[in-house]
């Protein structure tokens, strides 16, 4: 087997790995990214990876599954970019397979139905406290408030499409000419 | 069936600027006011699912809601779908790398989409609030979580809480 297999192989592993043990969203795997590979293994500098991370959470797309993309493509070029991929969303699809398969019938019964009415208040309240944190992050005035709240009520009062109400705080923003907040 | 969920999800992978908790109200739009698939406690149902299992949230709600769709065949078209369109970027990106002003192109875009995005998450709060805040009880756990993930940040894991509000409403909802 070539060196070149023998990394890919590794890049897909350390993603496949990541992605399996971490819970709670694409966030919580960007510290054991930057761990394995800037750390561990120096294949990226810690300003790479910032710049890699930056990259990511720019584009459209879930963070992490990007993350890997930049990742890899440093590490192994496009193939390496498209193995750390894989690997970091394979192993997502497949437990959400398993679970539909195996616990889909489950899920009908009563007792599962006031799991998911606690949990799915749960996930509100925790919904709401990322809007108030990234809303804290990025809105410095009331201008930005006004953005913010006037491309919501768009999609709630209106239901225009939340693409459009995207365009539509874009544009304000591009109008207002104001720097935008990166990172 | 198939051709609506493909083109659904790329508008969901589209949009999905800042990963999962935007996508919320994305996938809400297409597929349960859109589409009329899943109902609106069927999506908080899978948000909570997606939240609790290893994995981005949005590929996780994407394969869950392309499953309860049209089974594997959906979950799989689904998944690759939210996936295209970050991929059409990134390879874009990989190729232009020559050239540091793409770059700061995307950054700048990334950063003008922001407010947008936070947008789209409050939009989420209100629908998904409208689908599981029923009783007074269920209204509790939703403040109660809301100040617990405020207070304790990333000291308290959001699987853990979820989890705890579930057996909780095994008990008294």
């Amino acid at each position: 087997m070539s060196a070149r297999w023998a990394l890919r192989i590794q890049l897909f592993s350390i993603f496949f790995l990541i992605g399996l043990f971490t819970f709670g969203g694409g966030y919580a795997m960007i510290p054991l990214i930057s761990r394995e590979l800037v750390q561990k293994r120096r294949w990226l500098t810690d300003g790479e990876f910032q710049e890699a991370l930056t990259l990511g959470s720019s584009i459209p797309g879930p963070v992490a599954p990007n993350l890997a993309f930049l990742c890899g493509s440093k590490v192994g070029g496009l193939t390496g970019a498209l193995v750390a991929e894989l690997g970091c969303v394979l192993p997502s699809f497949l437990v959400i397979l398993g679970i539909a398969l195996g616990l889909a019938h489950f899920f009908s019964t009563p007792v599962a139905q006031k799991f998911f009415l606690g949990a799915g208040a749960a996930v509100t309240g925790l919904v709401a406290a990322s809007a108030l944190r990234l809303g804290r992050q990025i809105a410095h005035d009331l201008r930005d408030l006004l953005l913010v709240l006037s491309a919501a009520a768009l999609i709630l009062g209106l239901n225009i499409h939340p693409l459009l109400a995207l365009l539509w705080a874009a544009a304000w923003g591009l109008l207002l000419r104001r720097r935008p907040h990166a990172g | 069936m198939l051709v609506d969920l493909l083109t659904s999800f790329l508008r969901v992978g589209i949009g999905a600027y800042g990963g999962g908790v935007a996508t919320i109200r994305l996938i809400y739009h297409e597929i349960v006011e859109i589409r009329g698939w899943l109902s609106g406690g069927e999506m908080a149902e899978i948000v909570a699912l997606a939240e609790m299992t290893p994995g981005p949230i949005a590929v996780n709600a994407a394969t869950y809601t392309g499953f309860r769709v049209t089974g594997f065949s959906g979950a799989a078209l689904a998944t690759l779908a939210v996936l295209l369109p970050s991929l059409f970027f990134l390879t874009l990106l990989w190729g232009l790398q020559r050239f540091p002003a793409a770059k700061n192109v995307v950054v700048r875009i990334g950063g003008l989409l922001r407010p947008g995005v936070v947008a789209l998450i409050v939009a989420a709060v209100a629908s998904l609030g409208k689908a599981t805040v029923q009783t007074w009880v269920s209204g509790l756990f939703a403040a109660v979580s809301f100040a617990l993930a405020l207070g304790f940040r990333e000291r308290l894991h959001p699987a853990l809480l979820i989890l705890l509000f579930g057996l909780l409403g095994m008990a008294l909802l």
